[in-house]
């Protein structure tokens, strides 16, 4: 798929691609120099690799298998930063694998084996330090697993009544300091539960405080997103974010007008900016549009627009759009009936980028996004 | 007090680098050296490296500690690491004993992204390691690969 394109409108200008900056690959490293190389080093060596390389460097002795699994990789793989997110997503042919997009390489990943051991379909609703949340599609069990190396658990099952019509949106975070993570769930009647993986346990603080309308019109295709430990969602019916702080439990509703025009909105993050995304029309044009939410005011301001030419696709077409991905890199899939576009923004760079379509290897059918999120590509993290 | 005070490091083959004591004190090994080692300790040795190694990692305390918020930090790191092999062998090891987590960050990443690309066996090559596996061993490793993220 090409990626040049003219400028079509001053002002406007093209989506500059990031070029890679690559030392030669086939560039030979002299065995006389690298022998004297410390083997204390090695970790250090491999903690730096993409993530797609260190799989296959895992055959090369039995002491660089079995660092994956130390406590001192665990320790340097946390303390390294892996700026881009890769994206967790399902597909209509093979939902319970999914497919892993990785921005950097721009490559689509396979795997073969399912993601969590269940024949119901699961969905990816929230990641956090490396894991991402699945729930199956009656909404009743949850599950959490490492994408990059199938590490995967059930969760508890929670008490009490589920109604599976009740739409629900699910935040996640993960405990600085230690390997804990804690999941919320939020149903529309205003019921709330966390599960703290540390204790194993779901706990339900009860129904929401009278500050926070009920019953909340869940925004379905929206996901959550966390910035500091604090959750945030939107609720469609009185234009608003809804915050949930997961160290102190306080609730707080925040009225944010919707742009005007705005459809098929979905929040995102990035470095602790809350952005939206969403389609607007006007007229028979349609562009995707971002926006950062101004603290000070509560009030969104649009930073960016999707450019031009790739708005032109879509002329005079009704366009549907989901968000396959919101922490800071956005992945969207843009369909009408008779095309379906993945597109990425890269919101710390203000990018966009064209996702190459996700193609099965061996068959080379194209296969259907449906759902999806992002998530940091972290080897160590265990559910 | 101490901002003018220089400390003289004298590298595995007798040569002597006279540095301020802020652009010593990036290196986390001499910090600790000077710090546990009395008001005498102005001559630090750093026998692990050699004279030409501890010029370069001198240089590179210097920038970092004299101009931490420079635009062209980035790109002074980036031709930093625009050495030979034998050189950059040098700088991780340098780095890794003098305990200089940028550097060492800087020179691991490097030498990281020359490997990515290398088949297994150029890998055991290049670092004299032997194949420990059995057979067997090697297959029920691609088999767990096969789910085979990374074709």
């Amino acid at each position: 798929m090409t990626e040049k394109f003219k400028m079509l409108e001053p002002g406007i200008g093209p989506p500059s691609k990031r070029a890679r900056k690559d030392s030669d690959p086939s560039e030979p490293m002299e065995p006389e120099i690298w022998k004297e190389f410390p083997e204390d080093l090695y970790e250090t060596l491999i903690a730096r690799l993409p993530v797609a390389t260190f799989f296959r460097f895992r055959s090369v002795c039995q002491k660089w298998n079995s660092i994956l699994t130390s406590n001192s990789f665990s320790v340097q793989c946390s303390q390294l930063t892996r700026p881009q997110p890769w994206f967790y997503t399902g597909t209509l042919e093979n939902v319970n694998t999914g497919a892993l997009y990785d921005p950097v390489l721009k490559k689509w990943h396979h795997p073969t084996a399912p993601v969590v051991p269940t024949k119901t379909i699961v969905l990816p609703v929230a990641s956090a330090g490396g894991l991402v949340c699945l729930i199956d599609v009656n909404h009743r069990s949850f599950y959490v697993c490492n994408p990059l190396t199938r590490s995967s658990r059930e969760l508890r099952a929670r008490s009490g009544p589920v109604n599976v019509w009740s739409r629900v949106v699910v935040g996640m975070t993960v405990e600085k300091s230690s390997t804990s993570y804690r999941i919320m769930s939020v149903r529309s009647n205003g019921w709330y539960e966390i599960y703290d993986s540390g204790t194993d346990t779901w706990t339900r603080p009860g129904g929401m405080p009278a500050c926070i309308n009920v019953p909340l019109s869940l925004n379905y295709r929206s996901q959550a997103v966390t910035v500091s430990g604090c959750m945030y969602f939107l609720r469609s019916d009185l234009d608003g974010i809804v915050s949930y702080d997961m160290e102190t439990g306080i609730w707080k509703q925040f009225r944010v007008p919707t742009p005007v025009h705005l459809r098929e909105h979905t929040l995102a993050e990035c470095g602790g900016r809350i952005m939206l995304a969403g389609l607007l029309t006007k007229n028979a044009a349609t562009c995707v549009c971002i926006w950062e939410l101004q603290k000070m005011t509560l009030l969104w301001k649009e930073v960016d627009r999707m450019p031009n030419v790739w708005c032109l696709e879509f002329y005079g077409k009704p366009i549907k759009m989901s968000c396959l991905g919101n922490k800071t890199l956005l992945m969207l899939s843009l369909r009408s009936k008779t095309m379906n576009r993945l597109v990425g923004y890269d919101m710390a760079r203000k990018e966009w980028f064209k996702v190459p379509n996700c193609v099965f290897p061996h068959n080379r059918k194209r296969q259907w996004v449906t759902c999806g999120t992002a998530f940091h590509p972290c080897l160590t993290a265990k559910a | 007090m101490t901002s003018s005070k220089t400390i003289v490091l004298r590298s595995s083959d007798g040569a002597t680098f006279e540095v301020d004591e802020a652009v010593a004190l990036h290196s986390l090994m001499i910090k600790h050296r000077i710090e546990t080692g009395g008001a005498d300790s102005t001559t630090i040795d750093v026998p692990e490296v050699t004279g030409n190694t501890l010029s370069k990692v001198i240089e590179y305390c210097k920038k970092h500690v004299e101009a931490p918020n420079s635009d062209d930090l980035k790109s002074f790191d980036t031709d930093f690491v625009k050495v030979d092999q034998a050189v950059l062998c040098h700088l991780a090891k340098a780095s890794y004993y003098m305990n200089i987590k940028g550097l060492l960050d800087l020179s691991s990443k490097t030498i990281a992204d020359m490997f990515k690309g290398k088949t297994v066996e150029q890998i055991r090559e290049t670092f004299h390691i032997k194949n420990d596996f059995t057979p067997e061993e090697e297959e029920e490793l691609r088999k767990e690969n096969s789910w085979n993220l990374f074709v």
